[in-house]
């Protein structure tokens, strides 16, 4: 037997048919351009990929529409306590925290997918006023 | 430069030694499978005891930026064994086979900005339990994962894991180290 994945065989569903995630990304990607690797907004102050930053002069509305956007079809799942906000989890498996407080004090969003148009990153929402 | 470190406790480690002897029965999930992914809490069940690990959040100011790194939590199994089983939530490869061993999955990160280091992480990521004819694993899905990925082998050697890596790209400002390391605790 050759490592292989428990399960793999089961279908999620989907065929020709857009996942719920790739909606999503349709959706927000007119307004905020996905970069060619598959992340929003800009590399924040660490440089680090997948720490992202998007400012606006209302980041608390552009965080509310990248939350809503980004759980359209997901379930939220009562299994995992965040610290701040709800997780919610896709039928593709990509799960998407909406933080409307995170530990930096800014709106932000983590998302963890496998989804080949998206990478997992965690996006801070700040003020253009913000350093 | 910050040093990080999310260990099992003694107590989880000492509920996962006890696996060893035992006969293999299942892993599984009350929750959710979406191919070999499972929600929290991922139950590892033997003929005489059950391990249910969970994830905490954990939200932390790292490398000048707050980053979400969970930690695993092990929790009272409860009735979560009963629902998992109803609700056919569980995989049963190996069943009856007698646990060998036991393994911690211990990732590890090292960030460099600018040629210096910024942070360096060590994180309890799961188990691989070696049964007689195979392996399991049982692997949070990455630093910042809040399920588990379980994938089988007939070997160690053979075993795939999480890329964990893969969600650390490096760019020409950042770059970063990754091991992953397997600790017998039996």
């Amino acid at each position: 037997m050759k490592g292989e994945t428990v399960g793999g065989g089961r279908s999620t569903g989907g065929g020709a048919t857009k996942s719920t995630v790739d909606r999503a990304v349709d959706a927000l990607s007119s307004d905020f351009p996905l970069s060619r690797e598959g992340y929003f907004g800009a590399v924040g102050k660490s440089g680090s990929e997948n720490i992202r930053e998007i400012t606006a002069d209302n980041p608390q509305a552009v965080f509310e529409e990248f939350g809503r956007q980004l759980t359209q079809g997901a379930k939220a799942d009562p299994g995992v306590k965040l610290t701040s906000g709800t997780s919610y989890l896709h039928p593709d498996g990509t799960r998407v925290n909406v933080r409307p407080t995170s530990d930096s004090g800014s709106p932000a969003i983590d998302i963890k997918t496998t989804n080949p148009g998206l990478s997992s990153q965690k996006i801070h929402f700040e003020g253009n006023n913000n350093e | 430069m910050n040093e990080l470190a999310y260990f099992m406790t003694p107590s989880t480690l000492n509920h996962l030694a006890q696996l060893v002897g035992t006969r293999w029965e299942c892993v599984g999930t009350p929750g959710t499978v979406i191919k070999n992914l499972i929600t929290c809490p991922a139950l590892i069940v033997t003929s005489e005891i059950t391990v249910a690990l969970t994830i905490q959040d954990n939200e932390v100011l790292v490398g000048g930026e707050h980053r979400t790194l969970t930690r695993i939590d092990e929790i009272e199994p409860g009735g979560n064994v009963e629902t998992a089983k109803k609700e056919g939530s569980v995989f049963f490869h190996g069943k009856g086979e007698r646990v060998t061993s036991v393994s911690v999955i211990r990732e590890e990160l090292r960030e460099f900005a600018g040629g210096e280091e910024t942070f360096h992480l060590l994180s309890d990521s799961g188990v691989v339990i070696a049964l007689e004819s195979m392996v399991v694993a049982v692997q949070r899905r990455g630093f910042d994962g809040f399920d588990f990925v379980v994938n089988r082998a007939s070997s160690p050697a053979e075993l795939e894991y999480y890329p964990t890596d893969r969600d650390w790209p490096m760019n020409l400002r950042v770059t970063y180290e990754y091991a992953r390391h397997l600790i017998s605790i039996d």
